[in-house]
């Protein structure tokens, strides 16, 4: 088939222009290149984070399930302790950042694992660590296996 | 030994742990989450991320700058330039701190930050400053007296403005009134201040400014001259050091009142006195002081042999001049280009990506004051210029050649930059004869965009 004899029927293109945006939003394309009609090229696809955003070598701001990250600079004090039950977006520190307070808080609920112990911290320093509570089959999410557990013996 | 904390990024950042470094001194950076790793942040010997990459999160946030200063028990903050280096504010806030700020007293930065008052008070010490209204226009009417008595065309400035913005020309009394009230509404939005003041128009003068370094006492000295003409839209391209049209009476009666009118200020630190021109007319103005280190200030380190990075870190630190003018001496030519990532090909938009291959030039005379290497993502959240080569020779004509043989020797792929405009600068007749002024670029659209488009 030469090109003078390729035909589109407007349904079909509306349909494939669809189905490409649709696939373009799901994986938050900002661009896809067909190199070449005769297939030897390839396929060229662009993620809008690759345009905009610095290729960030610690990915500071990137939320981690399970990890507490500094909000900002600063000198920290906690309000919880390692072992303490904690729910989600729960406050449970607050960092003096020179004349301002920035508060401290939780991405996920469970036991607090890990505490740094600094007193500076950076932003986006890793200051703690959050494990999902277990049930009585070691499931994680569920109810907090010591509560259930703790004064049965 | 001392430990500096370096509140900036980017090639001034590296220029000052090179200078805190070489003064024996502990160099710490302070840096957002899009600048780690980068070079300035390996070379330091400290490095603390204060937030992420946007600037009023990170450099811009004094809360921020002041608590990594604590963080690392700093003994003084170098703010470089631009960010919050003339932050009158900021440097009143380290000032009340434990640490010293590496730049002038923060009423000074308040005062040239002030561009009617600083006027005022030039004038007073004996610097001559362009015909204009005394201190803020209190209305229009007062627009329209001071503009009538200083003649047409006019200059309509905000008070606090800088960078180019907040300006306009005003060819005639027809539009005096909608340039009076389009600058005070730029000035609000852009400066958060209505105040605005009249200055003379001079059509297309040079831009020449001179450096100078205070102790606070009274103890003054300079480092002569830069002639910074070769702008586009109020923005540097490429400065040299000495000025083409300068001459020795006018150099020697513009350094003394210089040196009187600062000694009477009492200004402390690095400073640069801007002024223009008029070569048809043989008078300079002052237009303002810059409280701060400026970007081309490696011209006049390399005609003076002196660093001025390591005398603003000694003022700051010892309260008094490391030398004295009868020890700076100067010698040769220099000229600086400033390398940003813009596309000289689409009206020098800037241009973001990562380098993929970079070569500096080199050898005799050659400076490159740059951060950048193969691998760094020149980002959208920052200034475009991602470094200044530099060259020194003992003429103005063998520093142009040195100069076209850098940039030949220069290779950075990834991004396009502003090299191939000083090509065409370095070449064009009227540059290499030393005639030109601050309407060059504008003068000569057509030529430069006609070599931009067939290279």
């Amino acid at each position: 088939m030469t090109d003078d004899q390729f035909s589109f029927r407007e349904s079909d293109v509306r349909r494939h222009v669809k189905r490409l945006l649709q696939i373009m939003n799901h994986y938050d394309l900002t661009e896809v290149e067909l190199e070449n009609k005769t297939g030897e090229g390839g396929i060229h696809v662009r993620r809008s984070e690759q345009e905009n955003y610095p290729p960030l070598l610690e990915g500071r701001s990137t939320d981690v399930e399970g990890e507490i990250r500094a909000p900002s600079i600063g000198q920290i004090s906690w309000d919880v302790n390692t072992g303490d039950s904690v729910e989600a977006n729960q406050v449970v520190g607050t960092i003096e950042k020179n004349d301002e307070t920035v508060e401290v808080s939780t991405d996920m609920g469970g036991i607090i694992a890990e505490l740094c112990e600094e007193e500076y911290v950076e932003f986006g320093q890793r200051i703690g660590s959050i494990e999902p509570k277990q049930n009585d089959n070691g499931d994680e999410n569920d109810v907090d296996k010591s509560e259930q557990e703790g004064d049965g013996e | 030994m001392s430990r500096i904390l370096i509140a900036n990024r980017g090639e001034i950042a590296l220029r000052v742990i090179r200078a805190c470094q070489e003064l024996g001194h502990e160099a710490v950076i302070v840096h957002s989450e899009a600048d780690e790793g980068t070079r300035p942040v390996r070379v330091a010997d400290r490095s603390v991320c204060i937030g992420p990459a946007d600037l009023n999160s990170s450099y811009m946030d004094e809360q921020s700058i002041l608590s990594a200063a604590k963080m690392v028990d700093a003994d003084a903050i170098h703010p470089g330039y631009g960010m919050l280096s003339e932050n009158a504010g900021f440097a009143e806030r380290v000032e009340e701190s434990p640490f010293v700020f590496v730049g002038p007293a923060s009423d000074t930065i308040h005062l040239m930050g002030q561009k009617s008052e600083a006027r005022a008070r030039l004038s007073e010490a004996g610097m001559p400053v362009l015909p204009g209204s005394d201190g803020d226009l209190t209305d229009y009417e007062e627009a329209e007296e001071v503009a009538e008595e200083v003649g047409y065309p006019i200059m309509l400035k905000a008070s606090q403005g800088g960078g180019g913005r907040g300006i306009s020309k005003v060819m005639s009394e027809d539009e005096l009134e909608d340039q009076f009230q389009r600058v005070q509404s730029e000035s609000e939005a852009a400066f958060g201040s209505e105040k605005i003041y009249i200055e003379k128009f001079i059509e297309d003068p040079r831009h020449i400014e001179f450096q100078v370094v205070g102790d606070g006492k009274g103890d003054v000295l300079h480092l002569y001259e830069r002639e910074c003409s070769i702008q586009r839209r109020h923005q540097k391209l490429l400065e040299e050091a000495p000025s083409p049209a300068m001459t020795k009476t006018l150099r020697d009666d513009l350094t003394a009142d210089i040196m009187e009118a600062l000694s009477d200020l009492k200004y402390s630190n690095v400073g640069t006195l801007e002024m223009v021109y008029d070569e048809s007319a043989e008078e300079a103005y002052v237009i303002e002081v810059n409280t701060r280190i400026q970007v081309e200030h490696p011209v006049s380190e390399m005609i003076t042999g002196r660093d001025l990075i390591r005398i603003q870190i000694e003022t700051a630190l010892e309260g008094e001049l490391p030398i004295g003018q009868s020890e700076i001496d100067r010698d040769g030519h220099s000229m600086e280009v400033r390398v940003c990532a813009e596309n000289p090909h689409s009206g020098f938009s800037p241009d973001q990506g990562t380098i993929e291959h970079l070569n500096f030039p080199s050898g005799p005379g050659v400076r490159v004051d740059s951060y950048i290497e193969t691998g760094t993502w020149i980002s959208p959240y920052y200034d475009s210029m991602i470094g200044k080569i530099i060259t020194w020779d003992s003429t103005r004509s063998e520093c142009i050649e040195r100069m076209k043989r850098a940039l030949g020797e220069t290779e950075i792929e990834g991004i396009s930059t502003t090299i191939p405009l000083f090509e065409w600068i370095l070449d064009e007749e009227t540059f290499r004869a030393g005639d030109f002024d601050t309407g060059y670029i504008d003068a000569h659209r057509d030529d430069w965009k006609s070599y931009l488009g067939s290279n």
